[in-house]
């Protein structure tokens, strides 16, 4: 009696409640449960880990976390999308997630398909738009596989206007589209909207506020982005949800080049500058860029179990392990938790997983980066100590840390990077995902994070084993 | 109602505010609210809303929009969302994701409590024990295989383990789950009914005694699997322990040969030790040294008189309860003939169905519960005759909160009962503690007092297996009881003893027509 009791409560909160009230010293664990592992497959990587083939694999998957590391992304200036985009040619659209037909698609994405023949003008009204694609004249490809990133709904024709970033050390070129600016945070290309404005704005984009940017980027012989990547993980980004260091550090460095241009009208690289300063998270799209330029340098490495794309396209939800090259492995695309932008949304209005921006993920940004950023952690009501724990889950299935990234949350320990099949299942842990939550009639309604669905991982192991005899 | 507040020159960072609303929106009597910036879309979008914005607002303001069914619900609402901004009110408490968590240092706590779903429990529990933790297991559903390995392991240890299955606890002053905070004295209780150890101990409290221990050893220790692991520690703990005094130990009817088991450890024991099985006979105390006891109120009385010497009796006489149940139930017309017990303690439940199917021999009662004493009742949710409920059994639990933690449930069956015209008398029992529902006896005090007032015709009976030092004030609401008409006993067996003889009052003017 004379003692004073010292107790730990694992489950129910409200006994922790009673047992502080009593005065007594508590400590809440904030207990999860295990994680789910499928022993067979797990013993089978075991199995192969042991094995002598696992020197080959280890060895690819080096090679290809190394390409992550060494990466050079350079922001090369302003383009169309049909010069930089492997097969986007006439009538062709790019769309997000894994393959789909038209009849599966999502509203957004029907709807997306119909607005990129009105903008391309392959179509005069929406009905021939309709015919012309049920016709099977239009192509539709998956942005993922070739060298784009579809963000939000991912609908790219070849005379949208993009942002090139060349991979110094892998020498791979992608071209993401940039965010439309303040008034137009719904054009198609991302959250699925379509309205003749929004139409407007693309080519006012192209034709106006791009072209000083594109001479700015000429002008410099390219903006390198890991310099600013880094900078602004160590200020609060994980750089998926977050961009706000990454925005100031870009226009740091461009704002004052940009001011500098004479040989352009004073109006138009004024509209420019200001339209790189309004539009929140502008720098997604360079972000998007550098990852996705990095990873195609590992698409079809031989052996390497590492993961080069997760995307979804608000039905399905795929993935690509980098020796398994652009084969996908699909399944049902997950909800995302996090918090609505009003409380007036609720999961109803929410689409399953829509959008190809966790190529950032694959590149070790957004969800593996979770200690570089409480703010966005916080947002799904979680301290710093889980967005640290976040982080240090996510090193158990990445094959290596990037010491392009120390964080001052982890003692300037370096953020993981390189998600790697084998070990998501030998671990059962799926790879945590950030992102953006979609209205299922358009526009952007949230943020949070998702898992990356273990069926995928399974199919996908499933077919390595397969191909390698093992 | 709708209501805005409007921060001038207050910025709170927009990822910061998102969850703001949603946790605004989840307090009672709020439609809904937004807590943002005032830039010009999320004006835009307020208004869109239907919220008025003063004229001079700018980006640079904070804005907090609340649509709420009261005037007052609005200010709290706003007030709540200010609070959050502010911080206020933020434990800033570490918390830890598991025991192996290095910053918890877990070997220098005393005790793991644990109520996770049950297939969770062995790991954690044994993890706990291996840091040397005593255990005190809420969670059900637990395998009988994997109870008795971490009894045997805590036991190697020389740890105690109290449940898997236990309600109730006190140990070193703490309760424990839905225990009460029972005054400090020289009885140590070894229970394996968690609602039957407090029933004895709040009635020791009551007669200005306390308990030194109250020992929980989960419902199944004395199954033929367990084999009474705990409930034999227990003794061997309360033995040593120089607080304690008297031993009283609780169960239910259990394995005959684990009760000889425990019954003859006792025998042993240097302390006296009183017995309760709840619904054994006296021939399974033939062989025994152990004062035996027959229900929950004759084991705590005995055990103060044990302690001091002096005769205890219960507080209303046989006589008394023959008067009482007489007078009352005349004032009830004559088509008012049923009796309902709405018991939320299964033990209570149990003890009440024991006293009446021995004593109302001639009645048939009904139950959800399936037992020797009562006829099944076809569907849980329908009363037939008399009816004898246990409302913390999993026919309702599965669709509701137990009542002992949120008194909703047996609530809103209270007032279904009562739409009944043949309703003559209802029974109800009230469990208090840290642990437990904030107001369970409040609640159903106003509801009884509104029905009353109205002109409702029904006798209601209630006992409190509480402390006085619970949370809940229990003395303030025995008035509030009191006060809506209610007889209060002392003790859930003298409840069932009234509600026994009014039955018997309610068959009698029948036949008598």
């Amino acid at each position: 009696m004379d003692k004073k009791m010292k107790v730990i409560n694992i489950g129910i909160s409200s006994f922790y409640d009673a047992l502080a009230e009593q005065g007594v010293e508590v400590a809440q664990i904030d207990w999860k449960p295990p994680v789910k592992i499928n022993d067979e497959l797990a013993n089978k990587v075991k199995e192969i880990m042991a094995s002598d083939f696992a020197e080959k694999m280890n060895k690819a998957n080096d090679d290809a976390v190394n390409m992550l590391i060494n990466a050079d992304p350079v922001w090369v200036g302003v383009d169309l999308a049909g010069n930089v985009i492997e097969g986007l040619d006439d009538y062709t659209v790019t769309h997000s997630g894994p393959p789909i037909s038209f009849d599966e698609m999502v509203m957004l994405h029907q709807r997306g398909m119909v607005s990129a023949c009105l903008f391309e003008g392959w179509a005069k009204t929406e009905e021939e738009a309709l015919e012309l694609i049920k016709s099977g004249k239009i192509k539709m490809i998956s942005a993922l596989d070739t060298n784009t990133v579809g963000a939000g709904t991912g609908i790219i024709t070849k005379n949208v206007a993009m942002i090139i970033v060349k991979d110094r050390h892998n020498g791979k070129v992608t071209a993401t589209f940039p965010a439309e600016g303040i008034k137009f945070q719904g054009g198609f290309c991302g959250w699925g909207l379509y309205s003749k404005e929004i139409a407007e704005n693309l080519y006012y984009m192209r034709d106006h506020l791009l072209p000083p940017m594109d001479k700015v980027a000429k002008n410099k012989g390219g903006l390198p982005l890991k310099p600013i990547l880094a900078e602004s993980m160590q200020m609060g980004d994980e750089n998926h949800t977050r961009q706000s260091a990454a925005d100031l550090l870009f226009e740091h460095q461009i704002l004052l080049d940009m001011a500098k241009i004479d040989d352009m009208p004073r109006q138009q690289v004024l509209d420019s500058m200001n339209y790189i300063v309004e539009t929140p998270r502008f720098f997604h799209c360079f972000g998007q860029g550098a990852s996705r330029a990095a990873n195609l340098g590992n698409v079809g490495r031989e052996y390497s179990t590492m993961v080069t794309a997760v995307c979804g396209n608000g039905v399905r939800f795929g993935i690509k392990i980098a020796a398994l090259g652009d084969e996908w492995f699909e399944t049902e695309a997950p909800y995302m938790t996090g918090q609505y932008t009003s409380s007036k949304f609720t999961i109803d209005d929410q689409l399953p997983w829509i959008g190809d921006s966790c190529v950032v993920e694959c590149a070790g940004l957004g969800g593996l980066a979770a200690a570089a950023s409480p703010i966005v952690c916080n947002l799904r009501g979680m301290t710093l100590k889980e967005a640290i724990g976040q982080t240090r889950e996510m090193e158990k299935i990445c094959i290596s840390k990037n010491y392009n990234y120390p964080i001052p949350n982890l003692d300037f320990d370096f953020l993981p990077s390189g998600i790697d099949m084998m070990k998501v299942i030998e671990t059962g842990i799926c790879p945590c995902i950030h992102g953006g939550m979609f209205n299922k009639e358009g526009g952007l309604i949230g943020a949070g994070m998702a898992r990356v669905p273990m069926e995928c991982f399974e199919k996908a192991f499933k077919a390595y084993c397969e191909k390698y005899g093992l | 109602m709708r209501k805005v507040l409007v921060k001038k020159k207050r910025y709170v960072d927009s990822v910061s505010l998102m969850s703001v609303a949603g946790r605004v929106n989840e307090l009672e009597g709020v439609e809904n609210s937004e807590v943002a910036m005032a830039t010009i879309i999320n004006q835009r979008v307020l208004k869109e809303e239907g919220y008025e914005l003063p004229s001079d607002i700018t980006p640079d303001d904070l804005v907090i929009a609340v649509d709420c069914e009261s005037e007052k619900r609005c200010d709290e609402a706003i007030q709540a969302a200010m609070d959050i901004i502010d911080r206020k009110n933020v434990e800033s408490d570490v918390e830890f994701t598991s025991l192996d968590d290095a910053e918890l240092k877990a070997e220098t706590f005393d005790l793991c409590q644990i109520s996770l779903p049950g297939e969770y429990v062995y790991t954690e529990a044994i993890k706990a024990l291996d840091k040397g933790l005593d255990l005190f297991i809420f969670s059900d559903n637990v395998t009988l295989d994997e109870e008795r390995k971490i009894k045997e392991y805590g036991k190697k240890k020389g740890k105690l383990v109290m449940g898997p299955d236990a309600g109730v606890g006190l140990i070193n002053g703490v309760a424990f789950a839905a225990g009460s905070m029972n005054s400090f004295g020289p009885v140590g209780i070894v229970g394996a009914s968690g609602s039957g150890a407090q029933e004895v101990a709040c009635l020791i409290e009551h007669r200005g005694l306390g308990v030194s221990q109250i020992i929980g050893t989960g419902g199944r220790d004395l199954y033929p699997e367990i084999g009474g692991i705990t409930m034999l520690e227990g003794i061997e703990a309360l033995e040593k322990d120089d607080n304690t005094k008297v031993i009283v130990l609780v169960s239910k009817l259990a394995d005959i040969n684990v009760m000889d088991k425990v019954l003859y450890r006792a025998d042993e024991c240097k302390k006296p030790v009183i017995a309760i099985f709840l619904g054994s006979d006296e021939s399974l105390f033939e062989k025994h040294k152990v004062e035996a006891a027959f229900s929950l109120e004759e084991a705590g009385l005995k055990a103060v008189e044990k302690i001091t010497g002096v005769k205890q009796d219960p507080q209303f006489s046989d006589e008394e309860i023959k008067q009482l149940a007489k007078e009352e139930v005349a004032k009830l017309p004559l088509e008012r003939k049923y009796f309902r017990g709405l018991y939320c303690g299964g033990t209570f439940t149990e003890e009440g169905l024991l006293y009446f199917s021995r004593h109302n021999k001639n009645i048939l009662l009904h139950s959800n519960l399936s037992n020797k004493y009562a006829e099944k009742l076809a569907d849980s949710h329908k009363s037939v005759g008399h009816t004898i409920l246990d409302m913390g059994a999993e026919d309702f639990t599965a669709e509701a909160p137990h009542p002992v933690f949120n008194p909703e449930l047996r609530l809103k069956r209270l007032r279904e009962e009562l739409k009944d015209p043949e309703v003559g008398v209802v029974l109800l029992d009230f469990i208090t503690g840290p642990g437990v529902a904030r107001d369970p006896i409040g609640s159903h005090a106003k509801e009884i007092k509104k029905l009353r007032d109205s002109g409702l015709p029904v006798i209601f009976i209630a006992n409190i297996c509480g402390s006085d030092n619970d949370p809940q004030n229990i003395k303030e609401k025995v008035k509030l009881l009191k006060d809506a008409g209610v007889i209060v006993t002392g003790s859930n067996y003298e409840s069932a003893k009234i509600a026994s003889a009014m039955m018997d009052e309610l068959e009698r003017r029948q036949v008598n027509g």
